[in-house]
This record gives structure tokens, sequence and C-alpha cells, in this order.
């Protein structure tokens, strides 16, 4: 112990509490825990964690990444997306654009079955195969394509086994065939061996977050996905120690980078968990883990601010120890262009190599927080695993449509907060700038983001701009109007500011307003004249108080309705 | 083979019975400070019961200065700028605080660092440039025109022409109608780095240090919520320094504020909770998260040490950008 550290007296736990409590007035330090999507109680200070003295040659598994010293010597799998949608020849100068910046994996979405055979030696021309990894994230053509890769693959006297080949089949995937399971495990089975790629199988969380899971869920499923590949192989006599080293996980990166390091932490801690239970060794078996950052926390509006949200989950994954990382380019919503691609690429590189992410591992190992959330987050996802194993497993799940149903009802669960302003999305509810400019490319329409909603109301207000007249009463500054203000640009509205007069009443018919807001008056206490005029917008339900508007249970509803959009399928999650 | 496990009758191990193999893993390179990172973070057991024993709000602060820090008052964001005339500058401060801003950073000129007027030849070329220029208290009224003084933190990048800036400002918050008292944000004063790196002092150290004592004796009687002074490391790194000098060199020069507050008469107590600290942030995550936090505890040490504070300083954690690694604490290789 340092001679600072003898300085000081202890500071209890009760004594922070009875700090806080004077802090707040008397009030409970418990009223500063909050909870998550999940209902799980996230506290405001977690104590620290006092570490049992450990072999130096061992630590807790859920700490590792599959390859530390590979981690620690070159720092994780930089896997960029490629979304397939272009020629051939495009594609492939995509491709080779990101392993000129030093990608290890391509991952190659929307790429079509059709032509994939004849196609494919432009696609991959000049791709150094044995060092260029590639990630297929192919849904039901998965067998078809990964036929065509180990053609090329040998066209070229390579075989997919030696090769950074991940096929990534997710039986139970958003609308994956579940046939996907048994011509999965035929193939393994049936292959020859060089055939066999050592990334066949990939619970595909991502994909799920994406269409609205929770983080407990999207543990949940991915332990009960995998669980279930090697329960149908075990039933198949396949040697279940093979299957299990060909099995990965994708789990979606939030802006939150501590539940990001929590959730790489837990899944690795839970899949230790299965592979005990089936006997294997759990350290010969790590799970390998892509991280992904998150595609429905984007947003069109402000859409610059999807790269601060990109590097903070980054760093999420980074810290959690994820094998393989993954950052969709700010603008890929809607395409996207060269600089943002690079961009994306050079977050990575800056985290490995500038801010040193990848040199110690687990290095928020031993802080309370992280202990406290990661174990929270493995109880947790357990237990739901537990209950999907109860109700069959994976497989009953995606065929009673279970796993689509929690996504549906976490996205309008999550809808109904941002529309109450209890979501705060940077750049769209909160200081709200920026246009929209272009639509949602097909092949994201299905990704369930919460700032859809408020871009559908930005929409409408850019087409057809609403009239909304502000009336005050008094000459002062009422500080309604920069509340309202505020309110109104969400849905990129600018009112019209105007104090009454007599002349209000004319003012009034002339302007032929959308809604009219007083500010700091009642409708008793305007003159005949302009309650007259208000009498149609009043009957229509178009002419209200400041404080009606600004104490709506769901404000965004209000913005909605003037201009005629109904957010009816965001609180269904059909959005 | 035996049959398929039952998961509905599986608990889930605990992290202890899930036990890795490390195996061999390469070194990690030595930082500019030459301090060697561990490639797997061991928590070190003493320093996690030393850890564990404090708590937020207590000294020596390693958990924060507050108890409740960012859980119920997030930081500041205050962005650093200045330029051009008092009017530009005050329009471009009123546009950020309307979008969002929540305090005052102000960049001075060249010319107000050292004491000239704008209209002196010698400085032309500096007038409005890397920061604002203010020559008289109609500037400084300028500057914070519709700027409510009673409701804004205030910081104030300001050493060798700390004097007439400082009272320039109390003159233009009373003209608001906003008593000293009432002020709150800092001003640097923060000489000594002036000589070693910066060099935007006026007089010779020995007045120089007089000038600092002088103001932490009116701040500390007349303005209970400014920070009279910001002592700096940042300059230092952006001077060339490593973190190690940094915060070595930071550490010396409180200490040597402390000491000239006490030579001029003053009790520690009453100027030791407005010191304010300013840090440099790298781009090495992990390292820098600890800094601030390690420089906390040794200043307080070494003022609890000289002095028998039985307050001491707060870290500002309030200069330019929220640093998300101010918030990531008790981590084991940091």
């Amino acid at each position: 112990m340092s001679s600072t550290q003898n300085k000081f007296p202890s500071a209890s736990r009760e004594d922070w509490r009875q700090l806080v409590s004077a802090a707040l007035k008397g009030a409970d330090p418990q009223s500063l825990n909050r909870r998550d999507e999940d209902g799980l109680e996230i506290e405001a200070l977690y104590d620290i964690v006092v570490p049992e003295t450990v072999p130096n040659a061992a630590c807790a598994l859920a700490r590792l990444p599959v390859n530390p010293a590979v981690h620690i010597a070159h720092g994780w799998d930089i896997c960029q997306p490629v979304l397939a949608t272009s020629a051939p020849q495009s594609l492939n100068q995509l491709i080779l654009e990101g392993l000129q910046d030093g990608v290890g994996t391509i991952w190659l979405q929307g790429l079509e079955a059709g032509n994939l055979a004849v196609d494919l030696p432009v696609i991959m021309q000049d791709v150094v195969l044995p060092a260029a990894g590639i990630a297929l994230d192919a849904g039901n053509d998965a067998l078809v394509q990964i036929a065509a890769f180990s053609a090329f693959a040998k066209s070229g006297n390579h075989s997919l086994s030696a090769l950074r080949f991940q096929a990534n089949i997710d039986p139970f995937a958003p609308a994956a065939d579940a046939a996907l399971l048994d011509q999965g495990l035929d193939y393994l089975a049936c292959a020859d061996a060089a055939d066999r790629p050592a990334g066949l199988f990939r619970a595909q969380g991502w994909h799920w977050h994406n269409r609205g899971m929770t983080a407990v869920q999207e543990l949940a499923y991915n332990l009960a996905s995998l669980t279930e590949i090697l329960r149908h192989a075990a039933a198949r006599n396949l040697d279940l120690a093979d299957v299990a080293s060909r099995l990965s996980a994708s789990l979606a990166l939030p802006a939150d980078l501590f539940d990001g390091i929590a959730k790489c932490r837990a899944l690795r801690h839970c899949w230790g968990g299965v592979i005990a239970a089936l006997g294997l060794d759990p350290d010969r078996h790590r799970l390998f883990i892509q991280a992904a950052v998150s595609l429905r926390m984007f947003s069109l509006a402000d859409r610059e601010v999807n790269m601060l949200r990109t590097t903070t989950a980054l760093l999420g994954g980074a810290i959690g120890g994820a094998d393989q990382l993954s950052a969709h380019p700010h603008d890929c919503l809607t395409g996207g262009d060269a600089m943002g691609r690079r961009l994306a690429r050079m977050q990575q590189h800056l985290l490995i190599e500038e801010s040193g992410l990848s040199r110690s591992l687990d290095p928020a190992g031993g802080a309370g927080f992280i202990e406290a959330r990661t174990n929270q987050l493995a109880v947790a996802a357990w237990d739901l695993f537990r209950q999907i194993e109860a109700d069959g497993g994976a497989l009953a799940a995606h065929h009673a449509g279970r796993f689509a149903a929690w996504a549906k009802t976490a996205a309008g669960q999550r809808h109904a907060k941002l529309a109450a302003g209890d979501l705060t999305l940077v750049g769209v509810n909160l200081q709200p700038d920026g246009n929209i400019r272009d639509d949602v490319l097909p092949h994201w329409i299905s990704v369930r983001r919460p700032a859809a909603a408020i871009e559908a109301v930005r929409r409408a207000a850019a087409k057809t701009p609403p009239r909304i007249l502000l009336l005050q009463h008094q000459a002062t500054p009422v500080p309604q109007l920069a509340k309202l203000r505020a309110l109104f640009a969400i849905g990129g509205m600018q009112p019209v500011h105007m104090q009454l007069d007599d002349a209000s009443g004319k003012a009034v018919d002339t302007a032929r307003p959308d809604l009219l807001v007083l500010l700091d008056c009642e409708f008793d206490q305007l003159d005949a004249a302009l309650l007259s005029a208000l009498s149609g917008l009043r009957h229509a339900g178009k002419a209200m108080t400041a404080a009606r508007l600004l104490d709506a249970a769901a404000p965004l509803d209000l913005l909605a309705d003037i201009v005629g959009v109904s957010l009816a399928e965001f609180y269904e999650g059909d959005a | 083979m035996s049959a398929f496990p039952d998961f509905t009758k599986i608990d889930l191990p605990s992290s202890k019975a899930l036990a890795a193999r490390v195996g061999d893993l390469p070194p990690t390179p030595a930082n500019a400070e030459q301090i060697v990172m561990p490639s797997l973070a061991m928590c070190d057991p003493s320093q996690q019961v030393f850890a564990a024993n404090t708590q937020p709000g207590f000294a020596p602060f390693l958990r924060g200065p507050y108890p409740s820090m960012y859980a119920t008052r997030p930081w500041t964001i205050r962005q650093y700028a200045g330029f051009s005339t008092a009017a530009e500058s005050n329009s471009f401060y009123r546009r950020n605080l309307a979008a969002g801003q929540m305090g005052l950073s102000v960049a001075f000129d060249l010319p107000t660092h050292r004491g000239y007027d704008s209209d002196n030849p010698l400085v032309a070329d500096d007038v409005g440039l890397a920061g604002v220029a203010i020559d008289s208290i109609a500037d400084m009224a300028m500057l914070f025109d519709q700027i409510p003084l009673d409701r804004m933190s205030v910081s104030m990048t300001m050493n060798g022409a700390v004097l007439p800036v400082l009272a320039l400002f109390i003159v233009a918050a009373e003209e608001q109608g906003v008593r000293p008292d009432q002020l709150a944000g800092t001003i640097q004063n923060d000489v000594l780095k002036e000589f070693m790196v910066r060099n935007t002092y006026i007089y010779p150290p020995v007045p120089s240090m007089r000038i600092v004592s002088d103001i932490f004796a009116y701040c500390a009687a007349e303005m209970p919520k400014f920070n009279f002074i910001s002592v700096s490391g940042y300059h230092m790194q952006e001077a060339g320094a490593s973190a190690d000098l940094e915060l070595a060199y930071t550490l010396a020069d409180g200490l040597a504020y402390i000491r000239a507050g006490v030579a001029a008469g003053l009790d520690v107590d009453d100027f030791a909770p407005r010191l304010s600290f300013f840090f440099w942030r790298q781009h090495e995550f992990l390292y820098g998260s600890r800094k601030v936090a390690g420089g906390a505890a040794v200043m307080v040490g070494t003022d609890a040490t000289a002095f028998c504070a039985e307050k001491s300083e707060i870290i500002d954690a309030a200069h330019p950008l929220p640093d998300i690694r101010l918030v990531i604490g008790g981590a084991g290789c940091v």
C-alpha cells in the first residue's frame, strides 16, 4: 500500500449513502437507479470487486477472446461489410478497396446466389484468398453460396477448410428457413473434409437486435440457436467437439459502450456453461464472437452523428474482447459513399493502433459495474435460454414465431418510449438537425430503427410544411416559447410566433393555421372576434394551450397528427 | 453417447467454475512513459482493497469528487472558443448555447493575454486571432451580452493579464445586476506553466505569484462559487511532455500555489477547495482514464500531508469535451 493510501480513512457504502442522501435533500440514493429495456435494475454506484488471488496462468473464461496472443499482437479481425447490390465488377472494386485499407475479412451482405458461380471469378478478381477472410450473410442461399465459393476456391487450388471462410448459416435468423439446420448438418456430415469451413454456423444475434430484440433476448437467442444446432448434431451422432468448433455468434454493439462490453463477456460466460454441460472443455471451445455495430441506432437525420455512435459502440466490442468487429458506414442505410466506407474502416485501425485497445486483454475486468452488469446479463440470458429450452428449443420457437414476436414487441415498446420523450436520440429528438435526403435501401428496410418514426414526421413536414401559429398574450418572454420551438424542431416544423392584439382574429383568418397554440393564456381570456375565428380549429382539435401540448403523454403523436402521419405501425412494432 | 443435456435443469456455472488457461502472451510495448501495460489485466488485490474502501465524494476522490457524480448532473459541455471582436464571439457563444452547450470557455487573443491594447502597433498582426480581443469594460460587456452571468458557468483562459480581465468580468456581471458571489466558473490563473511552456506571462515569477495569491484571497472571500485557478498540465503535453511529466509538473505547480496562498496568510481550507485542474487527454484510452484519478489521489495526499487540509481540490472535468475515459473507474489494469 502506498503512502498516499495510508492517509485517508476508509469510506463505506453507508457513508456514501448518507452523503448522497444529503445531496439529494433527503431522497433515497436508490432513486438514482434506473432500469434497462429488460427490466434489470442498474445502480448508480457499484462496489469494487476485490478478487481472490488467482493463479497467473488462469482467469475467468468470460475474459478471453478465442486467440489471446493474436489479439494482443495484431488486434481483432477487422470485418467490414460490403453490400452486394452492384454489378460484379463494381462489387470487386468495393472488396479490393476494403482489403487495401487493411480490412481482414469482407462481410458479404446481400449477395444473391443467382449467377454466383459465373460471377464469382469477377467478384473475387485479385483477391488473395489465403490472406483475405470472407464472411457470408447468405440467409437461405447459404448452401448454394458455399458450393459456389468451394468451386471457386478449388479453381485456385485452395480448399474452404484452409481458408478464412465463414459460411455463417443460421437456421433461426429472421426470415430463415429452418431447413437450413438439416442442410447445414448434412453438408458437414457429407462434404469432403477439405470443403468444411471452420465457421459453418453463426447465431445471428445482430440481425435480431436490428429487428428489435433487447440485449437479454439477443443473448438468449444466440445460446438457444447454437444449442439447437448441437442437439441436432448429437441426434445425428456427429462429433460434438467438431461441431462446436465450427460455431460462432454475432452480437450487436449499442452506443452504450458498457452494455457492449458486458454483452461480449456475458455471452462467453454463458457459452462456457453450455459447453461444460455437454462434457466438453469450455476452454478449448471458446466462442468466436463477431460484434457488429447496431444498425437500429442509426438515423437518417443528422447522419454524421452515426459516426460518433459507431465509435462508442466499437469501444464496447473492443474492450469486451470481441474476436471480430464490424462497423457499417454512417451513411450505409441510403447507399453511402467512399468517404463513409473509409471512415468506418479507419475507426477500427485507430482503436487498435492509436488507442491501444487490443494490447491488454479484458481491461475492464475487475471494475465493479462491468463485473456486475456482465453477471446480471448472463444470469438473465441464461434464465430466458432455459425458458426457450422448456418450450421446445430454438426450432420450436422459430416455428411458433416466438423470436419474431419478441423483436416486434420490443420495437413497439421502444417506440412508445420515444413518443413519450423517454428515449433520446441525438440529432433526432435532442438538438434536432439535418435534412433527410434519401430513402433507406430495400436491403435495410427491415431494420426497426426508433428514429424512423421521427423521420416519417419530418418527411411529411418537409413536403407540406404545416402552418403553426403561436399566440402570446403578454409582452414579456415566456419560457413555453423555447420549449415549443424545441418540440416542433423535432418534427422539422417552424412555427410563427405572434403577440395577441386587436387584429389577431383577422390575422388568424388570413394565416389559416393548421395548428394554433396559446402560449400564456386560456381560451376564455380571448376576445369574441378571435374566439369566433378559432371556432373551426377548436372544433377540429387543432387549437390548444401550450400546457396541453407540452404535458402530452406522447408529444410525438401530436407532431405526427399535425402532418397527417400515423405512427400506429411503430407502436405495433410493424414499421 | 450420453443423452443431450436438459438445460432446463442446469444452472449457469459461476465464473470461477469456468476458468481459462491464458497461455503465453506476447509482451505489450512500453508507452512514452516507459510503462508496460499488462497483457492480461490482473487485479492487484492491494490496490483493489484500497479502491474498494473509497467512495465517490470522499478523499482522496479516486472514484470522483462528487458523491453522485454524473448520476445527477452530467459534465459541463464547454467548447473553448473566442475570435475576432467581442460582438462576433458573443454571437457565436449564443448560437452554441442555443444548440445545447452548457457553459462558456473564453479564448482571448494574444495581445489581451500580454496586456496590449488592440490599437498598439506592436501587436497589430495578432488582434482578434486565436481568441477574442478584450480592451475595455465595453468589450467585456459586449462579450456577455444577453448571456445571464448568474446562470452561466464561464471558464476563462487567462494568466498574464489576469487582474484586468477578472476585474472586467466582475464589472460586466455587476452591470447585469449580478454580484461576484453569484459568479460560477474558472479563471486559469496558472502563471507557472506560462513560464514553462505557454509564454503569455507579463511580470517576473515572484510578482506574478503575488498576483496569483491576491486573486486567491479576493475570490476566497468574495466569489465562493468561482474556481480561481486551473492548474494546467494540458499545455505541457501540447509542448511535448509525456503523461508522467505532465502529472508531476502539474502537481508541483499546484503545491507551489498552495504554498503561495499559505504564505500570503490564507487558511488552506478557505482556498484549496477552489483549486481546479486541467489535464490533457491522450487517445491511449485505457491509460488516460486513470491519469485523472491518479492525479487526484496524489494531489490530495500531498495536500493533506503538507497542510493538514480538511477538504481538498476538485478535478475540473469540465474542460472542452466530455471524456468517456473519466467515467470508467476501478478497472484492473488501468
